[in-house]
């Protein structure tokens, strides 16, 4: 029979096949096979998506274990706990694997993607700084807006022709199209910071889903909800989860009236609209009707409906947010987002946590994939999921509108969202290159790798207890995937990686504060601590935005720069030298292990634009909160009581990654950068220029040959 | 209208059973097909195919008219107006056929609609069912109550994983007077569910297949006679029923896809078109002038 669509790993596989397989009578099944060929050969019209056919040819997969730390998956291993892994370490090799400078996962995905150091590919940090307006914005992807021509209707503009563009910021190009370039086909899931996806030049086929660096519907990196009938004063302002007042009918009564929000109107007309219309977000208003006797509650909203009980998550939720102008109170235009909810409690109060809303996978309205529609066929395959970047709500932890247990059961959800979409990658991989990318085994130790030391300052000790084997859990499952891709392919070359490795954050280092007492930056009078915006730039020599970076106001970089060129390496110096003085007065330790200048650990036209020095912060520091929008709070040191209890941004030695093939990898220190001119030689692609890096493969046989 | 429903969905069934093995679009095409040709049968001995014949020989004779005297606006304008004259008999011509096909045809796309409009729940899957109650009953939680009702059914084809009522709404709002449950599907098959509210049962089909063309029931109606029409594939109930309207989730109901030659589009459009072509083809062959 005809196979309308090739499906896995879900109930929707078994429908396809039945139609396919059908069930019926043996000459009705007849008869359609006859007029089914009968018509496809009159008309000369295949079904679309059929399998394509197999080439068989050379198989690479590379997966992607973010943070998967070296220490921990020797000591795992060493317990037996990492069969896979260890099949692997034994058939192949198990090494380190130097991460970037700084080790944050945008640079290092970036460096593995390009196969170039940051002073080419231009990613220095999560966040960089405008140096006309000293303010800090996202890395990884730039928004320009062109030319646009526009009808004016009302309040609203209605863009006819032109628009603006959402870039990758990241420069050079990505190993993959070397590949398809040459032939060779690459399916590419959850690619880190390569947002938005790009295409790949042919023939080669090409596919992508994004990941880290994917904003939710709202533009943000993803912004939670948490709705109560009682009071929001406990609930942290962290940026990245908001908590709203539910409005009761009668006071005191069983039905509560909300609003689910959205992104602001973006057809909104700048001129003739106020400042607090463009900003304000959508809303779709819902209703809940709380029954205290059955402990659940019903939430209805723009005629659908979802009944939880107390402590249950929803599936999937269609939320429609209509914008642009209005025609009889009924907007013209909408968006789709999707969204899933918890509902925490419904009496005595209730508790309603939203996830941040998600681009609609079934109807993205922007751009998640390459080819378009890849995400859309990948929803009815495998069920609608996480389409943001990192979803697991750290930010709602860290906000308290989630447990620890509830961002466990949330993180679980996403696991298993995230071995579908393998079931799917598998099927539907033939030859070339697949990369399949798991974001859990980082966020999931941010908040709980601290767990297994013996203190912090975050975690109670019966908290120590409860949670000290959740981050080996998901390396276990890390595991188990693994293993589900060696069954599926026993011939091919298997390579796991991890783009850094992790440590316990348990004090925090404002590193503004510091620039401040030491007389290297200076607050206006009343000036504002929270970001750059109080500092007094005609005396500021250095300010510090973003993780690890560490700028200097330099005149003719930055709009009101101070710092000439020839001072430059002596101010530098002096800095350099006195950071790595600080001690914590508290544990009387070094704070900081190593600062790195740019043009040291750098190559490459991109550098002007990174920060000029990054701090190697020593085991157990990091930077504090504020210091990464350029805040400068009164106290340089503090305790990291935050639910985010684990980093990996600190000296790059510190926190290598890991490598993991069935492949021995002869190299003795094989580095990010080594990735992409490896991969591209297993398939005979010569590396280009750009990329410095060797091929762990056959570097030490090259050597040997040469000597 | 319940006898009506049932007889319809009895007749229905049986034609379809025969196509249980096919593809979703051979199917659709083969009943498009069909209504397309059993439509011009109708049209052609229900019509007045003499009359209809001279309007169409008029409309010919007055469209060369206005490709000879194009020059000449007088002539033109006035067989202009007899065309439009023309195509308003034809329009008069097709009333008798379209009234004796109105009916028909909607009983046909409604039971069409319960297998290619939405598809069954799969095992696994989970969707709110929504009893309604009729003015003036009031709901309570411990009365409210679910069970799988087919001879054949094990206990947890059909398993309640939520129940809610909810007994009012706010001041400036509809009462509303209902029990929601959610429900998982477990095991395949057509299962009865008795709803049970006060003392009162209401009984609902509910589809569990992985054929995507099972006929399903989405609504069973209550006592409003437009909605027994539409949702005709239970009995309905009557106005003194305690439980009136009985429904799964329309909203969260799976949409069933029946792509035809690649092309995604919505089955009534298929239909149409299917239908439309199938009547042109064989209108030479049966000599029927519409």
């Amino acid at each position: 029979m005809i196979r309308i669509n090739r499906r896995v790993g879900h109930a929707h596989q078994s429908v396809e096949r039945a139609n396919g397989g059908g069930h019926g009578p043996p000459y009705a099944q007849a008869i359609a096979l006859i007029v089914s060929v009968a018509v496809l050969c009159t008309t000369g019209i295949a079904c679309n998506d059929a399998p394509r056919a197999k080439t068989h040819g050379k198989q690479v997969i590379v997966l992607g274990f973010d943070g998967m730390d070296p220490k921990l998956s020797t000591e795992m291993i060493n317990q037996g706990l990492l069969p896979n892994f260890s099949k692997l370490a034994d058939t192949g090799s198990f090494k380190p694997l130097g991460t970037s400078t700084p080790p944050q996962s945008p640079v290092a995905w970036t460096t593995f993607t390009t196969g170039t150091n940051p002073g080419e590919h231009g990613i220095f940090d999560f966040i960089h700084r405008d140096p006309d307006t000293y303010s800090p914005k996202f890395s990884t992807s730039n928004i320009s807006s062109g030319d646009v021509w526009a009808i004016p209707w009302g309040h609203w503009k209605l863009p006819v022709w032109g628009e603006s563009t959402l870039a990758i910021a990241r420069n050079g190009r990505a190993f993959w199209e070397y590949l398809t370039e040459a032939g060779i086909n690459a399916h590419i899931y959850r690619m880190p910071a390569n947002y938005p996806p790009s295409e790949s030049p042919g023939p080669g086929d090409f596919v992508t889903l994004t990941d880290m660096g994917t904003p939710d519907l709202t533009g943000s990196p993803g912004e939670s909800s948490f709705y109560t009938s009682g009071s929001t004063r406990n609930i942290k302002n962290t940026g990245g989860a908001k908590a709203y007042t539910l409005s009761m009918k009668p006071v005191g009564g069983d039905v509560a009236l909300g609003e689910f929000h959205g992104p602001p109107d973006a057809l909104l007309d700048p001129d003739k609209a106020t400042e607090a219309q463009l900003y304000e977000p959508l809303k779709v208003p819902f209703t809940i009707y709380r029954n205290k006797k059955t402990n659940s509650a019903l939430i209805e909203w723009d005629g659908a409906r979802v009944l939880l009980q107390a402590g249950e998550w929803s599936d999937w939720q269609t939320i429609n947010f209509g914008f642009g102008p209005t025609v009889a109170g009924t907007a013209t235009q909408s968006m789709s987002g999707k969204v899933r909810m918890r509902l925490r409690q419904v009496q005595p109060t209730i508790e309603l946590y939203v996830t941040p809303v998600q681009i609609d996978p079934d109807a993205p309205a922007m751009p998640i994939s390459i080819p378009a529609d890849l995400c859309t066929k990948v929803s009815e395959a495998t069920g609608p999921f996480f389409t943001q970047g990192l979803p697991e709500d750290t930010q709602g932890l860290r906000a308290g509108i989630l447990t620890r247990d509830e961002f466990l059961e949330q993180a679980d959800l996403i696991f298993a969202e995230r071995m579908r979409l393998l079931d799917y990658a598998i099927e539907h991989y033939t030859d070339g290159l697949l990369f399949f990318y798991f974001g859990s085994t980082d966020q999931v130790a941010h908040m709980f790798w601290s767990a297994m030391a013996d203190s912090h300052p975050a975690l109670t000790p019966e908290e120590s207890i409860k949670y000290k084997n959740v981050v080996r859990e998901v390396y276990i499952e890390s595991d188990k995937a693994l293993g589900k891709v060696m069954d599926a392919f026993p011939d091919a070359t298997i390579i796991c990686v991890s783009d850094h490795g992790f440590a316990d954050f348990d004090r925090g280092v404002n590193l503004n504060t510091w620039l401040i007492e030491n007389g290297y930056a200076k607050l206006k009078p009343g000036g504002s601590r929270s970001d750059t915006s109080g500092f007094d730039w005609s005396t500021t020599k250095a300010y510090a935005v973003g993780i690890n970076g560490l700028y200097l106001n330099m005149r003719g970089r930055e709009k009101h720069g101070i710092v000439n060129e020839i001072d430059k390496t002596d101010l530098m110096n002096e800095i350099r030298e006195k950071l790595k003085t600080i001690r914590d007065p508290q544990t009387n330790r070094f704070v900081i292990k190593e600062v790195y200048f740019a043009d040291e650990v750098y190559s490459g036209p991109e550098i002007i634009h990174g920060p000029d020095m990054q701090i190697g912060y020593a085991l157990d520091y990091r930077c504090g909160w504020p210091t990464a929008l350029g805040g400068s709070p009164k106290t340089m040191l503090h305790d990291n009581k935050e639910a985010w209890c684990s980093d990996h941004c600190i000296a790059t030695d510190l926190v290598p990654g890991v490598i993991f093939s069935n492949r021995k990898v002869p190299l003795a220190d094989p580095d990010l950068e080594d990735m992409g001119p490896s991969i591209l030689a297993a398939f005979g692609v010569a590396k280009p220029e750009t990329m410095k890096g060797s091929d762990v493969f056959t570097a030490k046989v090259a050597t040997a040959q040469q000597e | 209208m319940n006898t009506i429903n049932r007889i319809m969905t009895a007749v229905f069934d049986v034609c379809f059973s025969i196509m249980e093995g096919w593809p979703g679009w051979l199917s659709l095409t083969f009943w498009s097909s069909i209504t397309g040709v059993v439509a011009l049968l109708i049209y052609k001995y229900t019509s007045n195919q003499k009359a209809i014949g001279q309007v169409r020989d008029d409309i010919k004779a007055n469209l060369l008219a206005v490709k000879l005297f194009k020059e000449e606006l007088g002539v033109t304008l006035k067989a202009q107006g007899r065309i439009l004259w023309a195509a308003c008999r034809l329009l008069w011509y097709s009333l008798v056929p379209l009234a004796v096909m109105m009916i028909p045809m909607s009983l046909l796309i409604i039971q069409m609609s319960f297998r290619y409009e939405w598809r069954p729940m799969l095992p696994g899957e989970t969707i709110l069912l929504r009893a309604e109650l009729a003015d003036g009953k009031i709901a309570t939680d411990a009365d409210a109550s679910i069970k799988v009702a087919g001879e054949s059914d094990a206990a947890d084809a059909i398993e309640v994983k939520a129940q809610h009522a909810i007994f009012d709404d706010f001041e400036g709002r509809p009462k509303r007077n209902e029990v929601v449950w959610r429900i998982q599907a477990n095991n395949p098959g057509r299962h009865i569910v008795t709803v049970s509210v006060d003392g009162d049962e209401a009984s609902k089909e509910i589809q569990v297949s992985e054929n995507r063309y099972a006929r399903i029931s989405p609504v069973r109606a209550g006592a409003d006679f437009l909605e027994q029409a539409i949702y005709a594939g239970e009995k309905a109930a009557s106005s003194g029923d305690t439980i009136q309207r009985i429904e799964l989730d329309l909203v969260n109901l799976p949409k069933n896809k029946t792509p035809i030659f690649g092309f995604n589009i919505h089955w009534v459009i298929s239909f149409l078109v299917i239908s439309i072509i199938a009547a042109l083809i064989i209108k030479p062959v049966l000599k029927v002038r519409i």
